[in-house]
């Protein structure tokens, strides 16, 4: 069985068209990266999958055979986890706390987590090597520990579909293939997993499938090794093969 | 765990504190009052002068009782507010539940009707303010919070307009007097049904809040993060705001408009406990506590003539807030 079944979905902000139709299915284990011009709808996309716009979008979504109208948060939360980009919050949390709060969904409403939760939250933390960085402030720590914990919380929230939105967003080239070979390890180890890029190198590298959206439609989904041609990615970005060419020319020259 | 041991530690030794200070006010005022004499009028009222038993049960106590509640319930809705609202900066008025209490406590004290009737007053129209601003969000397109927050500053401003409205035909010689000193905060006329009036409110807002405390950090998170991790944001959100307003307007409307605890204690305990609200909520309702009732201390027994304590918070808060934002040191 699929474990994310996207089927027909279309969503609109008033009377522009941001997902148009947009289907496709991601099986278990497997590591998808969407692809796709700013403003294409990959965050609303994204939205409607963790059940943020039930009533916004048509078609139908499905997590593991389940639709996600009818899933309450914390059901939702058990199966599908999200990543969001490194971000700043408003208080300071350690990192301890920061990726405990993934645990959330595991324990009652009016209830606080105890040493079942604790124990998951240093595993996660264990999991993608920040064990150190336990007790220092999520604020005070780089772009690339804060995306690895987030990464941890997911991990802690014990769902096996990791939805990350630019989980290498303004991190530094280092950082950037840091966070992705953890997140293929993840892959290995079964985990189902969305993304969203903009480096088309990425999808390339790091992931089994793409889906790549144009004007809120699906342009192409299937196999990274297959799709990816330099004819796509022109299409995608709006770019001449001359322009793309020069890029990976100096590119190699780099190499 | 230690480090949960040690905030619990923390909490602890601010709670001995607090029981530390509320056995010394007892001792303080004008009217002599032992330890001995609180001792023997526990165990038997008629073992102490009817004048003594008199002054602790009807003045003394619920006084210092009711300024550790006000206190508390001040200091644990900034914190909640400043929670929910994802700014370090929110106080129990920024939605306009003190605004609405000084109006409807100036239209009491306007028709002239007694004492109960301006506290009930002050809180019905405190909470009606918040359900107005509320209802009014609801129609607000984008973002909620913003909607909140944009309501409440609205809603907040239309009711002070209100207050000096009555203030402008209230006659100058009787009410408007009366009505200035309310509005200036003082504990000074509470009474032993008051204390039992305001604890309903206090009790059903406190205790669920205490228990949702947790929940509190996902709320300072984005809404797709909370939402994504098995919150359900907007019900938890109404759910904190319904419980800080209601202790909020159950604290202004017994004691008037007292400003900073909200603000100077959370932030405080923030230092002391980080903002994990699992260890900082509880230790800023014992914080609260703690403070305004050595606030109320000084403002009964500083000067011959009693100091409104909202002044008092404002004097000895606002330097205290200067000194904690200006500390080098961050909190981990």
């Amino acid at each position: 069985m699929m474990q994310l079944e996207v089927k027909d979905v279309t969503f609109s902000y008033g009377k522009m068209k941001v997902l148009d139709g947009v289907g496709f299915g991601v099986g278990s284990g497997e590591s998808v990266c969407v692809l796709g011009p700013n403003g294409v709808g990959k965050s609303t996309l994204f939205n409607c999958v963790l059940g943020l716009c039930n009533r916004q979008f048509s078609g139908e979504i499905l997590i593991c055979g389940e639709s996600v109208r009818s899933l309450k948060p914390q059901a939702l939360a058990a199966m599908v986890a999200f990543v969001p980009q490194g971000h700043a919050p408003s208080f300071n949390y350690t990192v301890r706390d920061m990726v405990l709060m993934g645990t959330t969904a595991q324990i009652g409403g009016f209830s606080q987590p105890g040493k079942v939760q604790a124990g998951a939250a240093e595993a996660a933390m264990e999991q993608v090597g920040i064990t150190a960085l336990a007790g220092r402030g999520y604020t005070q720590i780089s772009g690339g520990e804060r995306q690895l914990t987030l990464i941890a919380r997911a991990l802690a929230q014990r769902a096996k579909i990791l939805i990350m939105d630019e989980p290498t967003a303004n991190l530094d080239f280092g950082n950037q293939i840091r966070v992705l070979s953890r997140i293929r390890k993840l892959a290995a180890q079964g985990y189902t997993i969305v993304q969203s890029t903009h480096n088309p190198a990425h999808a390339r590298n790091y992931c089994d499938k793409v889906l790549a959206l144009l004007g809120g439609r699906v342009e192409a989904f299937g196999a990274a090794a297959d799709l990816l041609t330099d004819g796509l990615v022109c299409r995608l970005y709006g770019l001449t093969g001359e322009e793309l060419r020069s890029y990976t020319q100096e590119r190699e020259h780099l190499q | 765990m230690t480090q949960n041991k040690r905030y619990g530690l923390i909490t602890l030794a601010l709670f001995a504190l607090l029981v530390l200070a509320a056995l010394v006010s007892v001792t303080m005022g004008r009217f002599p009052i032992s330890l001995a004499d609180l001792a023997a009028a526990f165990r038997d009222p008629g073992s102490v002068s009817p004048q003594k038993a008199a002054i602790l049960f009807n003045v003394r106590l619920p006084r210092i009782i009711m300024s550790m509640l006000v206190g508390c319930c001040l200091a644990a809705a900034g914190a909640a507010y400043q929670g929910v609202f994802q700014n370090p900066m929110a106080a129990p008025d920024i939605l306009g539940a003190s605004s609405g209490a000084a109006t409807g406590a100036a239209l009491a004290i306007l028709w002239e009707l007694p004492g109960q009737m301006v506290i009930l007053f002050a809180f019905g129209f405190s909470l009606g303010t918040i359900a107005l601003v509320m209802l009014v969000s609801t129609a607000v397109r984008g973002n909620r919070l913003l909607g909140i927050i944009l309501a409440g500053i609205m809603l907040s401003s239309l009711a002070s307009s209100a207050t000096s409205f009555i203030k402008l035909v209230a006659d100058p010689n009787s009410i408007l007097p009366e009505i200035t000193y309310w509005m200036m905060g003082s504990l000074a006329k509470v009474k032993p049904g008051d204390v039992l009036f305001a604890l309903v409110p206090m009790a059903v807002g406190l205790i669920p809040l205490l228990a949702l405390r947790w929940r509190l950090n996902l709320l300072t998170l984005s809404e797709a993060e909370a939402r994504s991790m098995g919150v359900n944001v907007a019900a938890t959100r109404v759910a904190v705001i319904v419980c800080a307003t209601l202790v909020t307007a159950a604290s202004v409307s017994v004691s008037g408009l007292i400003g900073w605890v909200g603000l100077v204690i959370p932030h405080l305990i923030r230092r002391l406990t980080g903002n994990n609200y699992r260890h900082l909520l509880p230790a800023t309702y014992i914080g609260g506590a703690l403070f305004l009732l050595l606030v109320d201390d000084i403002s009964r027994n500083l000067l011959v003539t009693e100091i409104p304590i909202g002044i008092l918070t404002s004097i000895v808060g606002a330097p205290f807030f200067i000194w904690l934002i200006t500390r080098k040191t961050e909190v981990a």
